[in-house]
């Protein structure tokens, strides 16, 4: 018998040893048909919830097929682990042999890309997607908007950084691809942008960009896509007459199931053209079942738009004639009470928060059902106001105490969370290395990665080899060609290898080789070995045939690969010389430092990160808060703040398009309002991390000042009012209750 | 001290992580066992090829045909159920396979072998088309199986029913997994090489076996199709002597089922322990791969076991 009722797949949960659901966790399980609502505050067990619905849609609803099921998750990482839960649960109810393969789960992207494909859509026939570097490194190479301000000084762009001459070229290229990317996802009507007198030239700028990318196949060379116009073309795919509709309703004679169920995690981060290619999907069938928190919506910044999550009911009224049901998540079995607690007071409290709008409507505070208890003060904050101490060394002190009495089984139960493990990250860094060890902090996101001996001297053995005496390098920069922060950049890698050749013979040899070898190379024609060539044979030698078995160093060069092997899909494989001297031509050494240097300098490029090893043990992992979305941590310790960075271009953009929407207006808020309520929901992210302890640490310079968003008002009033060099409150003991009762609205 | 308030606070477990491995039958454990080192540096530590000339031909013949039994199936622009594409639409096909690979910078070695990917594909069609294209249920049919500590995973390239058509179909199957049976091209003549044949014949078996995981029997038949072998150099043989010699039907019972299966969890428990030392070690002499896959190697400059003539070389002239 392949299917059972609900009540029997209930009893079969509890009878493998599992938690009950809990009613509203239940309600979502038994949900039938139509579109559903469910707001899951952090730690409710959302993912949970996810599984075992789709378990019900699969062995309960007679007719449901894995194939006739789509779920979207945020990362792949997300997909993989979704469907792995599902075949471990399916298992433990007793249909263990049910194939989940034909189920779609995958980011958004991954499934476009992969459907497209699938059904050889014409639209999408040998068409290269590019990754986010090489879609850089295009715009670098093809774009106008890239290259001139016009545009840019004609809608009055707030750019970060503009030098004596305007805005560097790196500065462009980002916000170009930054504009391009929104203009796409925001669905913004081109034709009424064309017909704007202020905007005409921004829709210029697309029409030049799509004719580049000859996503068409209507001009020469090949077909390029990035991954906002992906998720357009996909939309175009599903409201195409015939394929659209073989996908969505099916094709019997063909072997294809129909999409019956369309399910969406992490809602509140979705954009515009995503939200409009889930309505299109559930169109049929009205099964739309969205998941998410709107006090958890981090990626303005990427286009996403929380007012998707907000705006869900009036949306599916409009869209499939019907309100959603609405379920609210709202068991935290994740953090100790004092924990919850807090994250309840500290979302609501701020003004701009409690705006008709600002949340989820009828959204319930969390309740708190963790097994974490204790009579301990899980969540203290302490304000560091001596001018010899700083916030890094109690943390510092803090860890070394918690991992050397045994009070974590593992450093990496402890993460330091910060808005950025950048620049303004460094003196907490040094002093957790110092206390620690360098090898006991896990800090990925540093922007350092050009700064490892590896990636410096592979590097500058390149730049040796192809522009001896950097004689290219400096004719650019004579002539102003060269983008700024190149110059050092290059410097700083030659100097290595210069420092470094001595003691590496064979490399020095090698280089030298392929010097003379450029000299031999007849003028005018293509040097005989491509760039990556030269890589892997400089990779053969010492010191790089060792470092490429060293775990780190190795994954650093294979990264090294691949920004080389990004530069050679955009711009050029094989250097070409010189049509009058025994030299590579500036036409190949010009993006080679503009575009590929330029890029390395301009991004800082991370750490390379392992997908399957995302928190190494044995090591305090340094996290953004961005970076921390979907995890947990016994231990949460949070600093800098005040560190509330957000660029003035995620509000212009977001204001720029709001005219032009093909889906009406969004924004319902003022700048400064959107401003508080995205740095209020990222600090209530890093809070309901911890578990066990939560530990806010700052100075009290920034406690004092007006623009620390991690606190509230009413809180930093009474921690302002405590001497010492060390202040601290524990919410939850005495004085915490005080705080909490202060901070009530 | 400032540690000393979480004295009686919960002591927390470490969690290990949930997520299982996948496993590719062709893409790690057949890649693996060609050469760990190539495997270790290519799919695990990610290093970019210089050029994914290996891709090359299986990528450009698998996409071709696939575009051609998309065809039959109607599932192509202009095309009608149950008729047979044209050669020259075939070549197209072809064409437009290739300008994407080399989109995606995916190249042939060699002029020469681009030629010769599409003399495969063309005889294929030529002896093909008439009784196989009318039985084929899918193509790039997706199985996996969870194997208790990973997930197995393959695509089988054709799910042919194993009914031969006595009329030629106007209509397209639908499926019928109680006679279905496996088949995989190999873009080459049949391996000289015990050694790459029974690699081979092992994907073929875990295939079987994936099968069953999701059907509940085992296929009909499992067919291995040598394209290098469909060529008629001399003009002196018939179809069916082309047939028989590009063919090769593996056989399969439970044991040499269990049998692969062993042999793809000790490979699975190689890859992991390689993967917990980071150690990717150069394959054995008497295991090596083909010379052609050591000339197409960018670790071959610094490889003790390569087989390659293209050994270390300066840009000269």
């Amino acid at each position: 018998m392949r299917y059972i009722d609900v009540d029997e797949l209930l009893r079969r949960r509890e009878s493998a040893g599992k938690q009950p659901l809990y009613p509203a966790q239940e309600k979502v399980l038994r949900h039938d048909s139509d579109p559903l609502w469910v707001i899951a505050g952090p730690g409710t067990g959302k993912t949970e919830c996810l599984i075992w619905r789709c378990l019900r849609l699969l062995v309960v609803d007679d007719g449901v097929e894995p194939g006739n099921i789509i779920v979207t998750t945020f990362t792949e990482r997300a997909a993989r682990e979704l469907q792995e839960r599902i075949a471990e649960a399916l298992h433990h109810v007793g249909f263990g042999d049910l194939d989940i393969a034909m189920m779609r789960v995958g980011t958004i992207h991954s499934l476009c890309n992969d459907i497209l494909i699938e059904h050889r859509y014409p639209g999408y026939q040998g068409v290269q997607l590019m990754n986010e570097v090489e879609q850089h490194f295009f715009v670098y190479d093809r774009c106008r908007l890239a290259r001139e301000s016009t545009v840019w000084d004609q809608i009055g762009y707030p750019f970060r950084n503009v030098g004596p001459y305007g805005p560097v070229r790196w500065e462009l290229v980002r916000a170009s691809v930054a504009l391009l990317n929104r203009l796409v996802e925001d669905q913004v009507d081109l034709d009424r942008l064309r017909r704007s007198r202020r905007l005409g030239s921004v829709a210029e700028a697309y029409d030049q960009y799509r004719e580049a990318l000859n996503l068409d196949g209507t001009g020469n060379g090949p077909q390029r896509c990035d991954f906002a116009n992906l998720q357009g073309v996909f939309l175009e795919f599903l409201n195409n007459p015939s394929y659209g509709q073989s996908f969505m309703l099916g094709d019997p004679s063909r072997g294809r199931s129909p999409i019956l169920h369309v399910l969406v995690d992490e809602y509140q981060d979705t954009n515009p053209i995503q939200e409009e290619i889930y309505f299109t999907l559930a169109g049929p069938s009205k099964n739309l079942v969205v998941v998410g928190d709107d006090d958890q919506a981090l990626y303005r910044f990427r286009g996403g738009t929380v007012r998707c999550l907000i705006d869900f009911p009036g949306k599916c009224q409009r869209r499939l004639g019907l309100a959603p049901a609405k379920e609210y998540l709202d068991e935290n079995r994740r953090s100790h009470k004092h924990i919850v607690r807090w994250v309840n007071k500290f979302i609501s409290s701020r003004r701009e928060m409690r705006m008709a709008g600002a949340r989820a409507g009828g959204k319930p505070e969390i309740q708190p059902r963790a097994s974490v208890t204790g009579d301990y003060p899980a969540v203290r904050i302490i304000q560091v106001s001596s001018s010899s101490l700083h916030a890094g060394d109690v943390m510092a002190e803090l860890v070394a105490g918690l991992d050397s009495n045994g009070l974590v089984a593992d450093l990496s139960q402890v993460a330091v969370l910060l808005p950025s493990t950048r620049g303004s990250a460094r003196p907490i860094v040094r002093r957790l290395r110092n206390a620690l060890g360098d090898d006991r902090v896990y800090n990925p996101r540093s922007g350092s990665f050009t700064d490892h001996p590896e990636v410096r001297l592979a590097l500058g053995a390149l730049v040796t080899m192809l522009d001896q005496d950097l004689s290219v390098l400096q004719t650019l920069r004579a002539r102003r060609q060269l983008v700024r922060g190149v110059w050092d950049a290059v410097n700083q890698f030659v100097s290595t290898y210069d420092r470094d050749r001595g003691s590496y013979l064979s490399l020095s040899r090698y280089v030298e080789a392929v010097q003379r070898g450029v000299e031999r190379t007849p003028q005018g024609d293509l040097f005989p070995s491509n760039i990556k060539e030269l890589f892997y044979q400089i990779l053969a030698l010492e010191p790089f045939a060792s470092w490429a078995e060293n775990p780190e160093r190795t994954v650093r060069l294979g990264y090294v690969s691949k920004v080389l092997d990004s530069f050679a899909a955009i711009h050029y494989e094989v250097p070409r010389m010189s049509d009058s001297e025994p030299r590579i031509s500036s036409r190949f050494l010009a993006p080679f430092y503009n575009s590929l240097i330029g890029y390395i300098f301009a991004v800082r490029l991370n750490e390379v990160e392992d997908p399957e090893n995302l928190i190494p043990a044995g090591q305090v992992q340094v996290m953004t808060i961005h970076g921390s979305k979907g995890l947990q941590f016994p231990y949460v310790l949070v600093s800098n703040l005040d560190r509330v960075w957000t660029s003035d271009e995620v509000y212009f953009l977001e204001e720029l398009f709001e005219p032009y929407r093909l889906d009406g207006r969004r924004i319902r808020f003022s700048r400064d309002q959107r401003h508080v309520q995205d740095w209020t929901r990222l600090f209530f992210v890093a809070y309901s991390r911890a578990q066990c302890g939560l530990v806010i640490i700052d100075d009290s310079a920034v406690i004092d000042s007006r623009d620390t968003m991690g606190l509230p008002e009413d809180l930093r009033r009474l921690l302002r009012s405590r001497d010492g060099a060390l202040g601290e409150v524990a919410v939850g003991r005495k004085a915490g209750r005080a705080v909490l009762q202060a901070m009530s609205v | 001290m400032v540690w000393e308030a979480y004295r009686e606070a919960p002591r927390p477990d470490l969690r290990p992580s949930a997520l299982k491995r996948r496993y590719s039958v062709t893409a790690d454990v057949v890649s693996y066992s060609r050469c760990p080192r190539q495997y270790g540096f290519f799919d695990v530590r990610r290093y970019e090829p210089v050029h994914a000339v290996q891709l090359f031909f299986g990528t450009a013949i698998h996409q071709t045909l696939d575009r051609v039994h998309a065809y039959y199936r109607g599932e192509m622009p202009g095309a009608a159920r149950g008729k047979t594409p044209s050669e020259e639409r075939v070549t197209a096909y072809f064409d437009d396979v290739v300008r994407g690979l080399r989109a995606r910078r995916i190249f042939p070695w060699r002029r020469e072998d681009r030629d010769v990917a599409l003399e495969y594909v063309l005889a294929f069609h030529r002896i093909y088309s008439g009784d196989l294209y009318p039985r084929v249920i899918d193509t790039e049919h997706r199985l996996q199986a969870d194997q208790g500590e990973f997930i197995l995973f393959g695509v089988v390239d054709l799910l042919v029913d194993a009914e031969t058509a006595t009329r030629r179909q106007t209509t397209v199957r639908t499926a019928d997994f109680s006679r279905g049976e496996i088949w995989d091209y190999k873009g080459s003549r049949r391996p000289d090489n015990p050694h790459d044949l029974e690699i081979h014949e092992f994907q073929m078996r875990v295939y079987a076996h994936l099968y069953r995981c999701r059907n509940g029997v085992l296929p009909a038949q499992a067919v291995l199709v040598y394209l290098g072998e469909l060529l008629d150099e001399d003009g002196a043989r018939s179809e069916s002597q082309s047939r028989q010699s590009a063919e090769h039907a593996v056989a399969f019972d439970n044991a040499s089922i269990t049998g692969a299966l062993d042999n793809f969890n000790m490979t699975v428990r190689e890859i992991e322990e390689s993967i917990a030392h980071n150690n990717w070690p150069a394959p054995q002499p008497d295991l090596l791969p083909s010379r052609a896959t050591c000339d197409a190697c960018d670790l071959r400059y610094n490889c003790r076991s390569a087989k390659t003539r293209r050994r270390y070389r300066l840009p000269f002239r």
